[in-house]
């Protein structure tokens, strides 16, 4: 019997990009293959997604046992389009089917991709795209809708409501959900098909953690709060920052540590306390988690959260922003963090978990159990086997 | 494909965007290149074609002629929008039709018509003469029924030898290997109702609410009824408006009217995906089509393809295009009588459990009882608007910051105070509120 194929298409692969959905994406990728499926990732040339500029060469390479097939991004339109109909979207206007077709057409755009899959969407058995708010995903995913796999990755956010994704949320073969909270949205915003899961996704465990080794090579001599992602606005990095100003000016003792992509741009009067260290490894991130005294996670955009749950598997608490519906979830479940809806909460918090690392400690002492008990690979990956299963012939 | 093989550049509107040219344009892409062939796309707009340019005018069409190059062959899918849509005036109508002429003579071209705007070319003998002469130095001229055929030979002069039939349906394929009952299941609808279905962009000329008034008349629905045999008719009406123009959003919105006051008629007022369109096909037992314009029917054409009968009216071409088992209404009232003989007849993992621990709301409670009260919501007005830092580690970001500032805060600066006085203001009457409710 011949191996069951899939092919992924995420909009980035590779081991320089950052985004959760990607990581994955890649990890269920890789996982499949483990088990014997022939995998494909089908994706764009490009690192970075607000350049899109083409970082890798086009063509195929092997990523152990997965094939990568890359297409050139298209970035070839003024954009002006997509920011003065994004704003209109943003401030929740009604906005005409043209107007949303030509918001999504004005930015990345990979033709070759859409024909590859075009010319071999038979090939496959499933076609898994995500997240829903790329190009690729939007334009790829309804292409061959009866062997799709959708992984929308949804945050509760104005494009959500657009009505051009009810085609690409309605007739997919099946949704792969990673939380409650995320399905329950889909639910309120679109007419789903019958075959939805909530699969999760898995987290790999490290071998082992070296929070001071950590500290000493990047020199961090005060106890820390930490932040990994992406520093931009719409992760809520710029409140994170304002409330961390005010902590540090009114003497708080601890300093604070982040990694990732984008400039951090900190205000003058930290600029001693707040410690950049760019992209990390995972290696360095996961002691990153294990040496800091709260993993702070100040974005409301979120449809997993892959790294506080890393900080819980590292035996740290975390500080969330309440209103992420999901990371509010995995806190109210696992008991190992605490949720804030105003800076001046952010601040509390700080100042709490800045004086006492004792209760920090006793905060983050069920963290590590819940992400063992729900988000091991090895379950979700016999989750989307077994749905699979169920909504296709594989 | 072999390195000789001829390339073709096919022109035309084309997906992600939806509209009935670019669906029908992609199945035919589909299907040619999986038989082998090399085929690219432009499109007049962004999309997942190779390239875009924008056409419409003399301009657009001057400036295709640059991309032909490279190809052996060209498919164009004429419609007016694409030739005419940034004309201004008859002479630059006449320039691009030319301009349309020019393209076609730099390399073998099919012009597949699926609509010309006969008016302006009917009353200007230039645009006349212009566009036979387009339409003369083509390879081909293919349309998709004779009596497209008829109109565009009378309106340019062209001998019926000279312009070729072209199946509508040729490169369609279902989209949908759902059964009925299946289809029905899935869009919820009573397998024991003779369903009508009316599917399309929902536009005046489209007569869908001909449909609904029809449906009404004929007396065929019997909804609520619980004995299957019994169960009568239910017309469904399927749709969105695709551009919001004010004459199209009104027609939405008097259909949407009156299907609310027609017992047994449904509006779906949704953008359909391609196998949705197949699904909503297949779960019909017949297709209710009384337009008032049409040149050549997409719908026709995939009902045809689904074995689904079609009840159209007699105007451009569906009533060449329907298959056996259909038919043609010459009015309204013939309708109503057609539709009375066709009614005649998770997987989902467990929920773990609430594992809510002291600590998290210990913490949570303590926290926010150390805060004073306004600040329990990140809409709290307690936090103060201010304008971004002027500055950035990054030396130009940051002086084109304060440069900025410099330049607006005069402006700026007013306006957040004025916010900020507002917000004290709103926090003061609210305070009072509070007190006068809860006097102690």
């Amino acid at each position: 019997m011949s191996k069951p194929r899939i092919a992924v298409i995420p909009p980035r692969y590779g081991p320089e990009v950052v985004g959760g959905a990607e990581a994955v994406l890649s990890e269920v990728a890789h996982g499949l293959a483990v088990r014997g499926w022939e995998v494909e990732v089908l994706t764009t040339c490009a690192v970075d997604h607000y350049t899109w500029a083409n970082h890798y060469p086009a063509g195929t390479s092997a990523d152990g046992d997965v094939l990568i097939r890359r297409f050139p991004a298209v970035l070839d339109t003024p954009g002006k389009f997509r920011d003065r109909i994004g704003a209109r979207i943003l401030g929740g206007e009604t906005i005409s089917i043209v107007d949303q077709q030509l918001w999504m057409n004005d930015s990345l755009r990979v033709p070759e991709l859409y024909h590859h899959v075009l010319d071999h969407s038979d090939d496959f058995d499933v076609i898994l795209c995500g997240p829903y708010m790329f190009w690729t995903t939007f334009a790829v995913g309804q292409i061959a809708p009866d062997r799709t796999v959708l992984m929308p990755c949804l945050h509760d956010e104005p494009p959500a409501r657009l009505e051009i994704f009810r085609p690409l949320f309605g007739e997919s073969r099946g949704i792969w959900f990673l939380t409650e909270p995320e399905q329950r949205l889909a639910e309120g915003l679109f007419d789903l098909p019958s075959r939805t899961a909530e699969i999760g996704a898995g987290v790999t465990i490290p071998e082992h953690y070296d929070p001071e080794g950590f500290r000493a090579s990047y020199g961090l001599a005060n106890d820390f709060f930490y932040y990994a992602g992406r520093r931009e606005w719409g992760k809520g990095w710029s409140d994170l920052l304002a409330a961390y100003e005010r902590y540090a000016m009114a003497g708080g003792q601890l300093d604070l540590v982040t990694s990732g992509v984008g400039d951090p741009e900190v205000p003058p009067t930290i600029t001693g306390r707040v410690h950049d260290l760019g992209l990390l490894s995972v290696e360095d991130r996961n002691s990153a988690m294990a040496a800091a005294r709260c993993y702070v996670q100040p974005s409301s955009l979120e449809s997993f959260s892959l790294t506080v749950l890393e900080a819980w598997l590292a035996g740290t608490p975390v500080i969330c922003n309440g209103a992420s519906e999901v990371v509010a979830w995995h806190v109210e479940r696992s008991g190992a963090g605490v949720r804030y809806h105003s800076l001046d909460e952010l601040l509390g918090y700080l100042d709490v978990f800045g004086r006492d690392a004792s209760m920090a400690d006793e905060l983050a002492a069920d963290g590590r159990q819940y992400v063992l008990d729900h988000y091991q690979w090895s379950d979700v990956l016999d989750r989307i086997e077994t749905t699979i299963a169920d909504w296709t012939s594989v | 494909m072999s390195r000789t093989q001829p390339k073709t550049l096919m022109i035309t509107p084309y997906p992600p965007y939806r509209d009935g040219i670019a669906v029908y344009a992609a199945q035919e892409v589909i299907a040619r290149r999986r038989a082998g062939e090399h085929i690219d796309v432009l499109s007049p707009t962004p999309s997942a074609a190779h390239q875009h340019l924008v056409l419409g005018g003399p301009k657009g069409w001057a400036r295709l002629l640059s991309r032909l190059a490279p190809f052996d062959r060209v498919i164009i899918q004429l419609y007016p929008e694409l030739l005419h849509g940034a004309c201004g005036n008859p002479i630059e109508r006449v320039a691009a039709w030319a301009g349309l002429e020019a393209a076609v003579r730099r390399r073998p071209t099919e012009l597949r018509v699926h609509e010309v705007d006969y008016g302006p070319a009917r009353r200007n003998p230039l645009e006349r003469l212009a566009g036979a002469r387009a339409l003369r130095a083509a390879d081909v001229v293919a349309v998709h029924t004779p009596a497209e055929r008829t109109a565009l030979c009378e309106t340019f002069g062209l001998d019926p030898s000279e312009v070729t039939l072209f199946d509508h349906g040729q490169y369609f394929a279902p989209r949908s290997a759902m059964s009925q009952t299946e289809a029905r299941a899935e869009l919820g609808i009573d397998p024991a109702s003779h369903m009508f279905l009316t599917i399309g962009f929902l536009q005046a000329h489209k007569g869908f609410d001909r449909a609904v008034r029809a449906f009404a008349e004929s007396g065929v629905a019997r909804p609520g009824s619980t004995d299957a045999s019994a169960a009568g008719a239910e017309l469904h009406v399927v749709g969105s408006v695709r551009v919001d123009v004010p004459e199209f959003v009104a027609y939405a919105a008097s259909l949407r009217r009156q299907i609310d006051a027609v017992p047994g008629a449904y509006f779906h007022e949704r953008y359909v995906s391609d196998e949705a369109f197949d699904r909503w096909i297949l779960a019909a037992d017949t297709i209710v089509l009384p337009y008032r314009e049409i040149f050549s029917s997409g719908v026709v054409e995939r009902a045809n393809l689904l074995g689904r009968p079609v009840l159209a009216s007699r105007v451009g071409g569906p009533a060449e295009q329907i298959e056996e088992g259909s038919a043609i209404s010459d009015d309204d009232a013939e309708l109503v009588t057609l539709m009375r003989d066709r009614a005649g007849g998770s997987f989902a993992p467990a929920a773990p459990p609430e594992r809510v621990t002291a600590s998290t709301q210990a913490i949570e409670a303590a926290v926010r009882s150390s805060l004073p009260q306004s600040s329990s919501s990140v809409l709290d007005l307690g936090e103060r608007l201010t304008l971004p830092p002027p500055y950035s580690h990054r030396p130009l970001v940051g002086r084109a910051k304060q440069a900025v500032r410099i330049v607006t805060g005069w402006q700026l600066h007013p306006i957040v105070d004025r916010i900020n006085h507002l917000e004290s203001q709103l926090e003061q009457v609210l305070a009072e509120r509070s007190n006068s409710a809860n006097p102690e």
